[in-house]
């Protein structure tokens, strides 16, 4: 086995130059999903060149606004816990929460979760309903961009030559209903798992605002625009006719999903939806399922 | 590559081809034969060590994520008095780990200590939910630990 090249900057500045020679290079962080990507006994397959990126404290910082809470890519789920549990919208913590167990936790990052290649991980959904924003950055230049964006329509990085996550923006937006749900494990039971997220404001019996995403721990996502027109502005409980109304909508989004979504996944989506809405009502408080 | 870091407290400079996992330079080339590579997935523990303070287990770390760190495994836990104190409260709960994962149980031990030492039975049920060895009544280990930490706290206030 050919030995890999392995750059460990310590600066953003000394980061950026290298990715920059080399754009091909693999990014390690926390290292976990490509740990466990590859369970066999002995050595890791790595590429010929990798950029450890885990020692730049630029990338680790945690920040906070009035408006907005600002995350380094390569902080630690466990940190981001720890220092955002009683400030975050709950939906996001929860799908923190559920990312294994203590130990990969403290290993695996944010930035590691979101941009992670073949698959939508746990904090893609709660992310994108709450419109957060990446900072993509490469040499002498930075942009925002939202969620959904990090990747193209086939699934690929929509990242361009020696850019990277840097850092990732959470606003803070009141939802009374906030909800997430992880079914199955993303690496052991790719076919068959997914993640629900909701995000609902429901004020004098009426949903004022209403968003869902799901994702199914492939490459595939799924946030129907039309559904969540159709649910804001009814009243709670959603009546017969506005909850069958929705189904046949999103009934109809999981049949246009591609391939790599299974029929079990499709069902399973489907069902927790259906139970979502006929759940829907006004919370006495803020409340998270 | 030259990998720099310190192992229980012991400056060590290793060389490990770039592919090695942190347990396997661990465990074959260092000898440290507290930890045991197993599942190499994540979820026995029997890796588990202390980088930089942290619980992590070393099967999915590369070994040059170690560069500049601190480790610390059941070896170094060993000689310590705090070890003294997971054994004792391990002891009064009835809790005793097999000899394959004791290792593992005290390091993690160690690490729920080190965040607090007066823990809840959640939070220790939840530490050790990457581990899965069957040897040991769950119960009688998250009481073990929390009497572990009375232990600490009585120390440390002495």
């Amino acid at each position: 086995m050919n030995e890999s090249k392995v750059f460990q900057p310590t600066s953003v500045g000394e980061l950026l130059r290298t990715y920059q020679e080399y754009p091909q290079a693999l990014l390690i962080a926390g290292g976990t999903a490509l740990a466990r990507e590859q369970k066999h006994d002995g050595p890791l397959d790595l590429p010929e060149i990798v950029l450890h990126i885990n020692r730049i404290p630029e990338l680790q910082r945690i920040s906070r606004t009035e408006r907005y809470f600002e995350i380094g890519a390569c902080v630690p789920i466990s940190r981001i816990l720890k220092v955002g549990q009683h400030v975050l919208p709950k939906a996001f913590t929860h799908a923190l929460h559920n990312i294994a167990h203590p130990a990969i936790r403290n290993m695996g990052t944010l930035g590691g979760n979101l941009g992670h290649r073949p698959r939508r991980l746990n904090t893609f959904g709660p992310l994108t309903i709450l419109d957060a924003r990446v900072e993509l950055r490469k040499l002498g230049n930075s942009r925002w961009v939202q969620i959904p964006r990090l990747f193209n329509k086939t699934g690929e990085p929509a990242l361009e030559r020696g850019e990277l996550i840097s850092r990732i923006r959470i606003p803070f937006v009141d939802w009374n209903l906030q909800f997430y749900q992880r079914i199955g494990d993303p690496f052991t039971k790719p076919k068959s798992s997914l993640t629900f997220s909701a995000l609902s404001d429901v004020k004098k019996g009426e949903v004022t605002d209403f968003r869902a995403a799901f994702t199914f721990l492939g490459r595939s996502v799924l946030r129907d625009r039309e559904l969540e027109t159709l649910i804001t502005g009814k009243k709670v409980p959603l009546s017969e006719r506005i909850r069958s109304e929705a189904r046949s909508l999103f009934r109809s989004s999981l049949m246009g999903l591609p391939g790599d979504v299974t029929l079990f996944q499709k069902q399973r989506a489907l069902r927790l939806l259906q139970w979502y809405l006929s759940a829907l009502h006004e919370p006495t408080s803020e409340l998270f399922y | 590559m030259r990998i720099r870091f310190t192992l229980n407290g012991n400056a060590i400079e290793a060389e490990a081809h770039t592919s090695t996992r942190l347990v396997d330079l661990l465990h074959r080339d260092l000898q440290v034969r507290s930890l045991h590579p197993a599942c190499y997935d994540g979820q026995c523990g029997n890796c588990a060590v202390l980088f930089n303070g942290e619980l992590v287990y070393s099967c999915l770390l590369p070994a040059f994520a170690a560069q500049g760190g601190s480790i610390y495994t059941y070896e170094g836990i060993v000689k310590t008095l705090e070890y003294n104190d997971i054994i004792s409260g391990f002891h009064d709960e009835q809790a005793y780990p097999c000899t394959y994962c004791l290792p593992a149980k005290v390091v993690i031990t160690q690490s729920i200590l080190e965040s607090t030492v007066d823990p809840n039975t959640q939070e220790v049920l939840e530490a050790f939910s990457g581990t899965y060895c069957p040897c040991t009544n769950f119960n009688n280990l998250a009481r073990g630990v929390i009497r572990a930490g009375e232990y600490r706290r009585r120390r440390l206030h002495e």
